[in-house]
Formats: C-alpha cells, structure tokens, sequence
C-alpha cells in the first residue's frame, strides 16, 4: 500500500495535530455529487468507492479507494462541487480535515506538510497510472468489441443463410410430397383409361371384321385399323392435301375435303367408290361421311392412346422426381435421373434448340432426389441465362473414375469477376427483368456435389454461355 | 366470288386439330387455315393475300415456341390487309402484360381462356365473324346463315358499322 509510512506517521500524531477521526459505516455515503465540499479525508483503514451518473442516470462505480487515499481532494483544491459520490464499501476511517485546519497545518507543520505532499504525489501518481492502464484496458475493449460484432455478423449470416437453406429444403419436401400425390392420383385413372383404349382399340375393330363381325365390310375395318396407325399431319402438309384434294374432287364441300384430307394414301383408293358417288345424292354424302367416320375413329383411338401414354409417362416421372430420398444411397441409372427431370422442366426446354445425348453409363451410387435437384437447378439457370430458341446441351456420360452430367448453354455466360463467387450463397447473376434467384441454386448444388464427393465445376465465357459438369464418383 | 378465311394458330397440333374440327360449321362458308407457328400464319397470311381473298379472323395460342402469339396479332394489327382481321387469344398461359399489349396493340377483340368449351368457341367465332362483316363491309347476304343475327339486328338498329 503506498503512502503507508506518511499515513502511519499522521496517524501516530493524529491527537497532537487536534485531527479529527471519522468512522463511516459500511454503506453510508461520506460526499455527495454535485454538493459543496470543503474538507479533505485521508483514508485510515476501510475502503471507499466513487460513483458517478452515466447517461442513463444510473450510479456507475468509477473508482475504489483504499488507505491512505484522498476522498474530495478535487473539489477541496479547485473549490467546485464534488466530482463525485463517495460511499464506504466497507467500515471505514478516515481523517478529515477542513480548510482551516488544513492552511494552519500545511504552514505550521513540517511533518503534516510533508506527509501531505508525499500523500499528494502518491494519490496522484497512482490516479494517472490507473487513467492509463484504463486507456489501455479500454483499447483492448474495443478491439474486443469489434472482433465480437464481426463474429456476430458472421453468425447472423450464416442463421441466415441456414434459415433460407431450411425453408427452401422444407419447400422441396412438400413439393415432393405434393408431386408424389398428384401422381399416384392422376397414375391410378391414367393407367386405367389406358388399358380400357388399348382393348377398345384391339376389340372395336373386330366388330366389323372376321367371325365376330356384325356389320362385315372389309374397307371400313381397314379404315379404322389405318386410322389408328396414321401419324398426325403437320399444318402445312394438310394445307398441301386439301389442295390437292379441292382439285381431284372439286365437287366435294371444303369440310369433307377437310375430313377426307386426313386420309392417307392407303385410305383413299378405299374410299374412292363413294367419294366419286358423293357428287349426285345427299344420302350418298352421307355414306361417304360415314365412312371418313370410321378412319376418324381410328385417328381418335390412336390420339386418345397417345396421350394417355404421355401422361403415364410424365405421372411417372413425377413421381420418381418428386420422391422424397429414402435416407440412404440408391444405385442408380443417372440417365434415369436427367430423363425424368427433363420430361419435369420440358415446359421450359420446348421453348429452346435442346439436344440429349445419353451414351450408357454405369450405375452411381446417389440420393437420386437431390441429384435431381442439382439438375433442376443447371437446366433452369441455362433457360434463364439463354435466349427462346437459344441451344441448351445436355450430355451424360462415363468419364474418368465417374459419370459427369453436362449442362451446357449459349446464353449469357458469367461475368469474370463473379465465376469464381457462383457457388457461394446469395450470388446471382438474375438480376435483370425481375426474375432473380435467391442466389442459393448453386450453393446447395455444389453442397449435394460434395455430399456425393463429387464435384460441380464450371466454365464460362461472356456472352458465349456456360457449361457446367456435374461429377458423381462410381 | 373471293373467300373469307378463319386462320387458326397453335404450336400442339393435338389442340390445333381439335379447334379445326369445332369449328366444322364454319368451314363450307368460311374455309378455316392452320398454322403452327407465327411464321407459317405469315406465310398462310400471304397466300391468302395474293390471291385475292380475305382473313376475317384469327384464332390465335399465345404461348408458342418461336415468336408469341400477341406479337403476332400486334404486327397484323400494323398491316393493311389485316387490320380488319378479328383478333382472337385462345390461350391458358398469356400473363396479364401480354393481355394488356394484345387489348391495347393489337386491338384484341376477345380473348378465351384454355380450356375452352365448343359452345363458348363457336359463338365467340360468330359473333367476330359477324363484326368483320359490318366493319370491313362485306355482302353479308350469302352468309346469312352463318352469321350471328342479334349483332347484325343491332348494328343495323343502331345503324352503326359493328363494335368499334
């Protein structure tokens, strides 16, 4: 304790020097801020602390003073009210000394002059080197700070971006609940209207043909059968036939020649007879009507047949699109994989120059669910980076070790200061025309590479396109 | 006597034929075109042209691979032999700034929602087919029967030349 030797010294001649002791008790205050003081305390024994109000007018501890400090030596020597509030943290004596006493003693008393100017120096001494190790404590508390708030930017980033990751992940789920559903109840009446055409269209014809027959006409039974084998017609050639046709049968009304223009070159020497009757009576129009009927019928078996097989197809790859993983690997065909998200985002390819080149490869073991998700997220990024009409390759095949699934376009491209930043989180290039991303596609995807060790690279030129390749290990 | 066409456009030609067969009715008065995309309307738009005849309406998809339909409407709405023409969408995916364009541009003059019902298309075609009569001043006689006689007892009532 500094200024031990002064303090005992005053001590040892407190009743001499007429010095009085006070005794505060733990807890009550010795000065008052912003009150007049004109005495000055040396602690003896006890300890003292000051406070002041901060900001928010609540009392802050600002010092702690023990023996053989001074209590109001500011507002004693510059004669303001007290800088602070003192209040005993403990039992405390001190010596107090009032003005007068003070002036009479400095200039009578050699030895309370020297203890004073020794007590003076010490106090002071010792304040500024606290002022200091503050300063410096309050530095290193700031540095502190600022280290803290970066981490927790750094933390509310990340709960960002894993709040985004969780709601998309959630999203995906109840979209492969949602898609599993819808497929299993469109697959159901799908599956069953197409057996039902498939035996209408074995049995139908037999009506009029063979034993079973029981309207027996050759020509008609021929008719439906080429109705159900004839392709459909682009626009342009029909236009061409109804031409030819108008001229051949110019007595035939343009919504016959329609009908008969359907007809291929097989159907039409059978139905010459009544279309070359058809000129004279109504009934024979009739008669030949009927018969274009029973080619049409075919043309509609057919394109009933059609199209149920196109929605079982697509109800399937729905389904195994939309299937949620099954919590382990699979072993699987990726060509499967790339099929099944095509048919899935085949809205948005018809509208581009789209070619698929699938060479067997051998099976990957994989989460199939989130390798399609990988490919969703390459084909729509190639949509939306390319021009209607533009070239979208896909290509899957064996390369070293693995198979790679090439997405590959002539849109855009990366700009060069971001391609190193693409698969980082919230960065995008869909900034334009209102149609932007999160900026998580390519994080998450190259995630699911590295779940699969597998990698997800990409090469890009400005305004040439992409080609991303999506590497699955064997 | 020159023709009057219906020109029908659409990328499926599964939905192009089913729309060819509603309109049945219309084919022995007005012969009905097909086109699968905005390039061959143009080019069925020309031969109509060239020889002599007229489009009295279009049917018309919005969504198609290659140009859009409204933009298709918008450059005949732009053209002399086709400013006349009934502009009709006939679409499931036209969003509300095409529609706009198409109304404001193109000077639509209906639009059908996919899917459609027979009825809805056949009375949409003649009730159109009866306005390029009134507008474009056509004999209407030989195709008396074919044409929508409310619409002509008004606009003859109200002795104004159709809707516009």
């Amino acid at each position: 304790m500094f200024g031990d030797n002064d303090v005992n010294e005053l001590i040892a001649r407190i009743e001499e020097l007429e010095l009085p002791v006070f005794t505060f008790r733990k807890g009550s205050q010795i000065l008052e801020i912003d009150q007049p003081n004109d005495a000055l305390y040396i602690i003896l024994n006890g300890e003292a602390q000051l406070y002041r109000k901060n900001e928010d007018d609540d009392l802050v501890v600002v010092d702690t003073l023990k023996r053989g400090s001074f209590l109001g030596l500011i507002s004693f020597w510059t004669k303001q009210p007290s800088f602070s509030s003192s209040v005993a943290s403990e039992d405390l004596d001190c010596i107090r000394v009032d003005r007068r006493a003070f002036d009479r003693l400095f200039e009578q008393d050699r030895v309370f002059s020297k203890a004073m100017q020794s007590l003076f120096i010490d106090n002071l001494t010792s304040r500024y080197r606290r002022l200091v190790n503050l300063n410096l404590k309050v530095d290193k508390l700031t540095r502190d700070l600022e280290i803290e708030r970066n981490d927790l930017r750094q933390a509310i980033e990340d709960l960002e971006r894993t709040r985004l990751k969780l709601v998309n992940k959630e999203k995906l789920a109840t979209m492969g609940q949602l898609l599993a559903g819808i497929a299993h109840e469109i697959n159901n009446p799908a599956s069953a209207l197409l057996k039902s055409v498939e035996s209408l269209m074995s049995q139908f014809p037999e009506l009029f043909h063979g034993k079973e027959s029981i309207v027996e006409s050759q020509d008609n039974y021929e008719l439906l059968r080429l109705g159900m084998e004839s392709h459909l017609m682009d626009s342009a050639t029909q236009r061409e036939r109804m031409r030819f046709l108008e001229n051949a049968y110019p007595h035939l009304k343009r919504s016959l020649i329609r009908r008969l223009s359907q007809v291929d070159d097989l159907g039409i020497p059978l139905l010459e007879s009544s279309i070359i009757a058809a000129n004279k009576k109504a009934e024979n129009i009739d008669t030949l009507t009927s018969r274009i009927r029973f080619y049409e019928i075919g043309i509609y078996l057919r394109g009933i047949n059609l199209s149920l097989e196109r929605i079982v197809r697509l109800v399937k790859s729905l389904k195994n699109y939309g299937r949620p993983d099954s919590g382990s690997r699979e072993t699987v065909d990726l060509r499967n994989c790339v099929h099944d998200t095509v048919t899935v985002l085949n809205n948005r390819l018809k509208h581009y120059d789209f070619s698929l080149e699938m060479p067997p490869t051998p099976e990957v073991s994989c989460y199939p669910g989130e390798v399609n998700q990988v490919l969703t997220n390459l084909i729509v990024n190639a949509c939306d980076a390319t021009e209607e009409g533009g070239a979208i390759r896909i290509a899957c095949k064996q390369v070293k070790g693995g198979v790679s699934i090439i997405v590959a376009d002539e849109g855009a491209g990366i700009p060069e200061h971001l391609i190193d930043k693409i698969f980082e989180a919230n960065v995008t290039t869909k900034n334009s025309g209102g149609n932007f991303g999160l900026g998580l596609g390519l994080a998450i995807s190259r995630e699911i590479a590295q779940k699969h060790d597998g990698k997800l690279s990409v090469k890009s030129k400005l305004g040439k396109g992409s080609v991303f390749d999506f590497w699955l290990p064997l | 006597m020159s023709k009057i066409y219906i020109l029908c456009v659409d990328d499926e030609p599964d939905v192009l034929e089913v729309i060819v067969r509603e309109l049945e009715i219309f084919e022995d008065y007005f012969p009905v075109e097909t086109a699968s995309s905005a390039d061959e309307a143009r080019a069925v738009i020309r031969d109509i042209e060239k020889s002599g005849d007229h489009l009295g309406l279009i049917l018309c998809d919005h969504v198609m691979i290659g140009e859009n339909g409204v933009d298709l409407l918008i450059s005949m709405q732009n053209s002399d032999f086709t400013l006349d023409t009934r502009k009709v969408l006939l679409t499931g995916q036209a969003g509300l700034e095409a529609t706009v364009d198409a109304v404001n541009r193109a000077s639509l003059s209906h639009y059908i929602a996919k899917p459609w019902s027979k009825d809805e298309v056949i009375k949409v075609v003649k009730e159109q087919m009866t306005h390029f009569f009134l507008r474009s001043g056509h004999d209407t006689l030989p195709y008396a029967m074919i044409l929508d006689p409310m619409t002509l007892a008004k606009a003859l009532h109200d002795g104004l030349g159709g809707d516009r």
